[in-house]
């Protein structure tokens, strides 16, 4: 025993808890959009509430991340909230075989992480639309809106919804690259 | 019937899908017979798949409806996470795991489950065995570990607390020089979650040339790292 020595090589930090308006901030930001996709990939509402303060827990613990991060801070968060409900699923999905803590899940196993960046940077890439042309691509694609809908929704012309579109499409194309490339 | 004109300002919606159907048979039939609509139709139809990685809900705005419960509850585990109330960790029952750990690798190496109880010493650590500890102040994950010396490689034992369920993490050994060699890998359960987790894994490394341990996610994230 005599070489064993227990060193606490960190002291802990004091109580003040900084990050807390960085949680409160992105809640109100970007809470209802977080809630409502957990609510559909879980089917359960307290779940989902759990996903989401998971989430921004995570969130306050990789506030550097998220700051640095090229793409957008709401596609950061959907999609840290997605890793959650899926290592979630997939931890009670193994758990009837696991008998012990084994070591035994090769990192390669890890298949999303390629939607990570997608969805990070395709977000991050509409933000840097002209707001005329994102809120016609997300009404028309994203909440499947018909050309004479949007036309009504945004106050413009039909004629206006398809050429914006059509710039809104040319725009992001050119923005994200070819197909089958990664964007970073 | 190719009643639509070249007119190329139509592709995009008619990419996204948003066209009516009239208008989309008319589009449908002249790019059929233009070459340059199709390939401009051709990468907007790409496009797609990288729209579908965002999912509908992302264009919502604003906090949830219900008030505020669930705000408070990520504030309470903020606060939790910030300044974690460990129990069960004075320096005698930290001693006694660490033997136990130790014990178990000289045993044989299979991995049991937590103990709990103290348990007197079977046999000594090895002359040259490092132990250390530490606690990541941002995950609040901590790790004990003892780094034992072998002939030109080293023998890891860890003991982590505070890694979410969930997470895909590995165990790694970083040398002074070089890059770091991961000791192994392993996704979190619930119970180990919850009651922390052994592990043990061995590293090609010179047993005077280990830098730190670390517990790293396999996405990236740090988790704890351990200077030894």
């Amino acid at each position: 025993m005599a070489s064993v020595a227990i060193t606490g090589r960190r002291a802990r930090r004091a109580k003040q808890v900084p990050g807390e308006e960085l949680v409160r901030s992105l809640y109100e930001e970007h809470g209802r959009s977080l809630l409502a996709y957990a609510i559909r990939l879980t089917g359960d509402r307290a779940a989902a509430e759990d996903v989401v303060q998971e989430t921004l827990l995570r969130a306050w613990k990789h506030a550097d991340d998220l700051r640095d991060n090229v793409g957008s801070v709401r596609g950061w968060l959907l999609t840290v909230a997605r890793n959650i409900i899926t290592d979630r699923a997939r931890a009670r999905a193994v758990r009837p075989t696991e008998v012990n803590q084994e070591i035994d899940v090769p990192a390669a196993q890890r298949d999303h992480a390629d939607d990570v960046v997608n969805a990070m940077t395709v977000l991050g890439a509409m933000d840097r639309l002209s707001p005329d042309h994102r809120a016609v691509l997300v009404e028309l694609y994203y909440r499947g809106r018909t050309v004479n809908e949007t036309a009504a929704v945004l106050g413009i012309a039909p004629g206006t919804v398809k050429s914006r579109s059509y710039h809104a499409v040319r725009a992001l194309r050119a923005t994200l690259g070819r197909p089958g490339e990664v964007p970073r | 019937m190719s009643s639509v004109e070249h007119d190329r300002s139509l592709l995009g919606a008619y990419a996204l899908g948003s066209l009516d159907p009239g208008e989309e048979r008319a589009v449908h039939a002249h790019v059929s017979t233009c070459p340059e609509c199709q390939r401009e139709l051709a990468e907007f139809v790409d496009l797609r798949h990288a729209l579908d990685q965002v999912p509908p809900e992302a264009f919502l705005d604003g906090p949830p409806d219900g008030g505020d419960l669930l705000l408070r509850g990520a504030l309470n585990r903020v606060r939790a996470e910030a300044a974690p109330a460990r129990r069960g960790w004075s320096p005698g029952l930290v001693a006694a795991s660490v033997v136990l750990a130790a014990a178990v690798a000289l045993g044989g190496g299979v991995l049991i489950g937590r103990e709990t109880a103290p348990t007197p010493p079977a046999e000594a650590l090895p002359a040259g065995t490092v132990t250390a500890e530490g606690t990541d102040p941002a995950t609040g994950a901590t790790m004990r570990v003892e780094v034992e010396p072998r002939a030109g490689w080293v023998w890891v034992n860890a003991e982590v607390e505070g890694v979410p369920a969930g997470e895909r993490c590995e165990l790694l050994v970083v040398p002074e020089d070089g890059e770091p060699l991961v000791a192994g890998s392993w996704v979190v359960s619930d119970e180990a979650g919850a009651e922390g987790l052994r592990l043990e894994g061995t590293a090609l490394v010179e047993p005077g040339e280990v830098e730190s341990v670390e517990i790293v996610t396999t996405d990236g994230r740090r988790m704890v790292s351990v200077p030894i």
